[in-house]
């Protein structure tokens, strides 16, 4: 950074913020983060761990790493319980004055100011006031990340516990007519950390349309309807037992049709997202003007060219989300600036040239990806059949083509592949995988020319509407989970068909109202006079083939549960299933990569969601990978742009200090077996050799080498033999979880904190020895399984625990390991308080 | 298991999907909110099962007309209109349940006390029956009493006086049952110094073509109140306390009849404050040296917008107003409400319906309860006897009278 780098003016240190500020970091500016706290990290740092076993993928965690790292970085200079006062168009660009008094010059401005939790005292019925127990998502986040959800309930060891869904969402008349995106997901995973914590509550959560949305959501989901009762119907309303103290909600009881009294020990409200409060205050000061709602995720609210908007104050979404905007909306400030592409970028690829980028996939998501990526100026390789127009010169096709192997690393990918009977090969910098999951055809098994799928329904319906008769149905959520692409087909669809003229009904178990304009698509159709029936189970439907059409026979939701409804047409839309095709397997394999549980492509650790992957340099991109449509593939793209602008394929390199030692090396190979992040390659004599910009420095090869041929410069064993000392308990933490936990924590005198890269370091030479020297205790603590950015350290930590613990005469309570993530202070004082 | 075979060319989605958004039925969220706020909460009594809110909008919508007849929700419904305040969309249940109960095939499930009544209003003005040579012997002699009552050889109940500043509009039951009531609000005007007069044309503020939903009858009921006030030149329509006699002569009217009345609407409540507040009505609180709840009569509140007069009024009247909980927008109805007290076969019904609220009266520890609503009044007296609470329950104007200094 020199004296003339370009000012950036960052308002807002939470999620989006930082992520703003960590891209823009990367080059030459000097960026500024003017926060009204004393810390960064926004709502995200509040938000309680949700994992139970393991993790469940929500991101919270992330922030204190995050927050750490923007800090660290040389031109970021964080202004903390600052604030705005005011913004002065000037020459070059903006007079920023802080409310203490500071001056800055910046040329761009990004406002990422987040959310507000909705304030449930608006709505008087619930009695927030006065009934303590009735507590919403913030106070339970809270809570449950002070481990005091058990003291809250008195110890009670069976407490009822209900969730209230969209409160204060879904609701013209407190106009927030939008759906908050994130409240489903929250609930869901809240009542399965509930669970976990007290294993006999009683858990229903009450919603109004489940928004089972997103990768893995539907098999997170199947497994929680196992273990909650999940009510469709939202109650108004929280009345209190004087005489026992409980919460009292009233509901439709289905069985007999009467109103039935239910009792709760706690609920818990799911508050929607507002603007954070003072938006209206921070968009006057800065000159951009948001919409109604106090967001700019429509086209009546207003910006300049200058200043932009991220996160949260933009749209509401959830942490992984909003890290994705910020880094897009600070790689589009990048562009603006006319930055390039940053030092790092061009050193990670040879001749500091743009790297060459490798798209996979047959299809659209394919073509779209890798056309978009050779306009922005990089020589592309489409691996697959579908040529797509090149008007750019830089992108070339490569039909046909089986792969059969990629070696090197990020910045040197070959990519070997057999076409026409011949081996070639292939360099890149970068590969993006964009494979498509198979569509299969909903087949209700009744033939008809009147079976339509979503695709063709929308596409006549839009273009020669005559060509279909009058009476029209699209079941959704039939045959094939709802996926929110259909969903929103449907509302925008049947629209068309109601103004052709129509009697259409949208026959599903839920609605799906994703994105900012959800739920006002769903309330037009409705009000448009297309009908919804809302189906109890798929099972309940019977469809029979009648004279002119279809006749359709189901238990309606919200009719008497005695009651059938009966209803005829002569169309039926059915939408297509998503399916992991097999050689999805194989597919991950090539890329040394695993799919998920469902079977699709990359892992659903947060650490490299939403696009990334455990080896920098290869992304991921459309359905193949995850849920999404047309508009969120252009997103995913420009965040893999960003990546390749910043040459931060991953958080910064760093210089890992661990070398193979060639004198002691075996050439057994297990190194570059087990890197999880492909960062071992072979030389041409077949002798391993670390690529340090491609290695994460989690150790794994260090603690597994059988040759001790590996060394760390800073973790070398007999380092750690240093550290034990006589009668000490000694507390070995990840510095991505349980280390940032416990230093917030702050862990009493007498216990040893000692960080460590990765969990898995610490292998049984570590421990033994530890032990030898006469450590009271060894605690490891890591990573909950599933959220590991080296993916097995934390289990393999484990695994090394339970092999001492075999040991005969091996005291159990000596040598414990346990996951702690970041967000855990308490966990890790409890902990060590056993110590 | 019974059968239901949707049908949008039904008459009830018809009525309902060419209305203005908000009583449009086809934007229910299906959100289930109504569900949970239905004053019957967990009652049921004999076959009434009570209404289901959203089935009963679900059903309305879908044309499910004859199911929804046969439910027995359309009766059950106390119009309070307590979902509706919880509703996303608006929805107005009043509105869809009335239109519901004016379908031809609900003919029968109108109670023959109801129907009765409205065929006595048609034709005498009266829902009782009562004459007009009646009404002329009854006013005359109550306002030789009232010459007594106020010691003022000048003072009367005057009635059919044109020029009159008010004309006021008793309640029924203040010309039959309760005719010290007619009195007392006599006593209130008096203190005004206002000119005042009773009409023997109409007497009788209720309107029962509410209840049944049939606005053509309701346009009747209205405009025989409306047209002989014109003719008298009365400047302000003064409501005795009536919850759904006001709901449909102060917010339905307009719609109802389709034009302005040619004088305002008020309530005698609220004209009462009026006068309390320009310093010429003065009340001595310890003549009610105790505390007393008040209960919102939804038609009145929730359904009018009157929250805050009736409070005012009655704090000027003895020691302290103290609030029922829940209260105002989120009152629990009365459970005589939606034409249940007009049916004399409802009293065991209502009794039920009326649970929360008594249990409710009982929380609040006082024993005094008053209303702005004589139905609602009769009710809570009701409620009171017959869950043993003790409680005496009074008008919000009929105490103003006893505090009346003049």
């Amino acid at each position: 950074m020199n004296k003339t780098s370009p000012g950036v003016l960052i308002i807002g240190g939470g999620v989006a913020g930082m992520a703003a500020a960590q891209v823009l970091s990367e080059f030459d500016v000097s960026v500024h983060v003017v926060e009204k706290q004393g810390r960064l990290g926004g709502h995200s740092v509040m938000w309680a761990c949700m994992a139970t076993e393991s993790c469940v993928n929500c991101g919270a965690c992330l922030s204190f790493e995050m927050a750490e790292n923007v800090i660290g970085r040389q031109n970021v200079t964080p202004h903390f319980n600052a604030s705005v006062l005011k913004v002065k168009p000037s020459e070059n660009g903006f007079d920023v004055t802080l409310e203490d008094g500071k001056t800055l010059q910046v040329k761009k401005i990004i406002t990422a100011t987040g959310f507000s939790p909705f304030d449930p005292k608006q709505i008087a019925s619930y009695h927030t006031d006065t009934l303590k127990n009735v507590i919403t998502t913030t106070k339970l986040n809270a809570l449950l990340q002070e481990e005091g959800i058990g003291e809250f309930l008195e110890g009670n060891p069976a407490p009822e516990i209900a969730f209230i869904q969209c409160v204060g969402s879904r609701n013209r008349k407190i106009g927030n007519d939008y759906c908050s995106q994130v409240c489903c997901k929250v609930a869901m995973r809240h009542a399965n950390k509930l669970l976990h914590v007290i294993p006999k509550a009683h858990i229903t959560i009450f919603y109004m349309d489940l928004q089972i949305i997103g990768k893995e959501t539907r098999s997170f989901y199947q497994g929680l309807a196992k273990k909650v009762d999940l009510v469709q119907g939202v109650p108004a309303e929280i009345l209190e037992n004087t005489e026992n103290g409980k919460l009292r909600i009233v509901t439709e009881n289905r069985s007999d049709m009467t109103r039935v009294v239910r009792e709760y020990d706690m609920i818990v409200l799911s508050v929607g997202m507002e603007p954070s409060a003072n938006i209206y205050n921070t968009a006057d000061i800065v000159g951009i003007s948001p919409n109604p709602w106090g967001f700019f995720n429509s086209g009546d609210a207003s910006l300049s060219a200058d200043i932009h908007v991220a996160g949260c104050a933009r749209t509401p979404g959830d942490i992984l989300s909003s890290m994705q905007d910020g880094r897009i909306v600070a790689g589009r400030v990048a562009d603006d600036l006319g930055l390039g592409r940053s030092a790092a970028a061009k050193t990670r690829s040879s001749g500091g040239n743009d790297p060459a980028v490798a798209v996979f996939g047959e299809g659209g998501q394919a073509v779209a990806t890798a056309a978009t990526i050779a306009a922005n100026g990089y020589k592309t390789f489409l691996f697959g059949t579908d040529a797509p127009p090149d008007k750019s010169g830089n992108l070339k096709t490569i039909g046909d083509a089986r792969i059969l192997q990629i070696s090197g690393t990020a910045g040197n990918f070959k990519i070997y592949h057999e076409s026409g009977g011949k081996r070639h090969a292939v360099s890149c910098g970068v590969i993006i995988s964009a494979d498509e999951p198979d569509l299969v055809e909903n087949d209700p098994g009744i033939p008809s020319e009147n079976i339509l799928d979503a695709e063709a329904f929308s596409s006549i319906i839009s273009g020669s509407p005559d060509k279909i008769p009058g009476d029209i149905v699209i079941l959704l959520d039939y045959g094939a989970p709802e996926y929110k692409k259909w969903a929103r087909m449907a509302l925008k669809d049947s629209r068309k068909a109601k103004a052709a003229g129509k009697n259409i009904s949208i026959l599903a178990n839920k609605m799906l109202v994703h994105k900012p304009d959800g739920q006002r698509l769903y309330d037009a159709a409705r009000k448009s006079g297309v009908s919804f029936l809302r189906y109890e189970h798929p099972g309940d439907i019977r469809m029979e083939k009648t004279e002119n059409g279809f006749s359709l026979t189901f238990k309606e939701a919200t009719m008497p549960a005695d009651m059938e409804v009966h209803l005829d047409c002569d169309c039926l839309v059915l939408p297509p299933k998503l399916s992991a095709p097999t050689d999805f397997r194989e597919k991950a394999a090539i890329l040394r990569q695993k799919t998920d549980r469902e079977g699709f492509l990359q892992s659903p650790n947060a650490r490299h969601r939403l696009t990334g992957s455990t080896r920098k340099g290869i992304f991921f991109a459309g359905t193949g990978h995850d849920e999404i449509d047309t508009d969120d593939l252009k997103v995913e793209i420009d965040d893999i742009l960003t990546f390749l602008k910043t040459g931060a394929f991953d958080l910064p390199a760093v210089v890992t200090g661990v070398e193979i030692n060639e004198k002691m090396c075996a050439k057994c190979l297990t190194c570059y077996r087990i890197c999880p992040h492909g960062a071992i390659i072979l030389t041409e004599n077949m002798k391993p050799r670390i690529v340090p910009d491609a290695c994460f420095s989690c150790h794994l090869c260090v603690a597994n080498c059988p040759a001790h041929a590996i060394d760390s410069e800073a973790f070398a064993n007999d380092a750690f033999f240093e550290m034990a000392q006589k009668d000490q308990a000694v507390v070995f933490a990840c510095e991505r979880s349980a280390y940032l936990a416990a230093e917030r924590a702050g862990l009493p005198e007498g216990v040893r904190l000692v960080k460590i890269p990765c969990a898995c370091r610490i292998n049984i030479d570590v421990i033994l020895k530890s032990l030898l020297k006469g450590a009271s205790k060894i605690i490891i603590a890591g990573c909950y399984d599933g959220n590991c950015r080296s993916m097995e350290g934390a289990q393999e930590a484990a695994r090394g625990v339970r092999q001492v613990l075999r040991i005969p005469g091996m005291d159990e309570s000596r040598v414990v390991f346990s996951p702690v993530a970041a967000n855990e202070p308490a966990k890790i004082k409890r902990i060590v308080s056993k110590a | 298991m019974t059968n239901a075979i949707i049908n949008q060319d039904a008459a009830l989605c018809k009525m309902h999907n060419h209305m203005p958004s908000g009583d449009n039925i086809s934007e229910c969220l299906t959100c289930g909110a109504c569900n949970t706020r239905c004053t019957w909460f967990d009652e049921t009594v004999d076959d009434h099962k009570g209404p289901i809110p959203r089935q009963i909008v679900r059903m309305a919508m879908l044309g499910l007309e004859q199911q929804l007849v046969d439910s027995g929700m359309l009766w059950d419904c106390l119009l309070c209109n307590r979902c509706t305040e919880a509703c996303p969309m608006g929805i107005t249940m009043d509105v869809v349940v009335r239109k519901a109960r004016s379908l031809n095939i609900a003919g029968d499930l109108i109670s023959g006390d109801m129907k009765k009544g409205i065929k006595n209003r048609l034709e005498l003005g009266d829902v009782n029956a009562f004459s007009k040579e009646d009404f002329v012997e009854t006013v005359e002699w109550i306002s030789e009493e009232f010459v007594d009552y106020v010691d003022d050889p000048e003072a009367e109940i005057a009635y059919d006086k044109k020029g009159a500043k008010f004309l006021y509009l008793p309640n029924p039951r203040e010309l039959g049952l309760n005719l010290l009531h007619l009195t007392a609000m006599g006593k209130l005007f008096y203190g005004m110094k206002e000119t005042w007069t009773l009409s023997s044309v109409h007497t009788d503020v209720t309107n029962w073509g509410y209840f049944v939903g049939k606005d053509e009858i309701a346009r009747k009921m209205a405009l025989m109140v409306v047209e002989p006030a014109e003719k008298l030149g009365i400047e302000t329509l003064v409501l005795s306390e009536c919850g759904h006699g006001y709901h449909v002569l102060k917010v339905l009217l307009e719609d109802l009849i389709g034009r302005k009345p040619n004088f305002t609407v008020t309530s005698i409540p609220e004209l009462a404050l009026e006068y309390a507040k320009k310093g010429i009505l003065k009340f001595d609180p310890t003549v009610h040296p105790y505390k007393v709840g008040y209960h919102d009569p939804c038609n009145l509140a929730r359904k009018s917008g009157v929250y805050d007069a009736p409070r005012e009024l009655l704090a000027m009247c003895c020691e302290g107003v103290v609030e029922l909980s829940p209260n105002r927008e989120d009152a629990l109805c009365c459970g005589g409400g939606g034409g249940m007290i007009q049916d004399s076969n409802s009293t065991k019904v209502r009794m039920t319906t009326g649970k929360p609220k008594a249990m409710q009266m009982k929380a609040l520890g006082l024993s005094h309860l008053a209303t702005a609503c004589l139905s609602c009044h009769r009710q809570l007296g009701e409620l009171s006897k017959h869950y043993k609470l003790e409680i005496k329950v009074d008008t919000v104007a009929a105490m103003a009278s006893e505090a009346l200094v003049l």
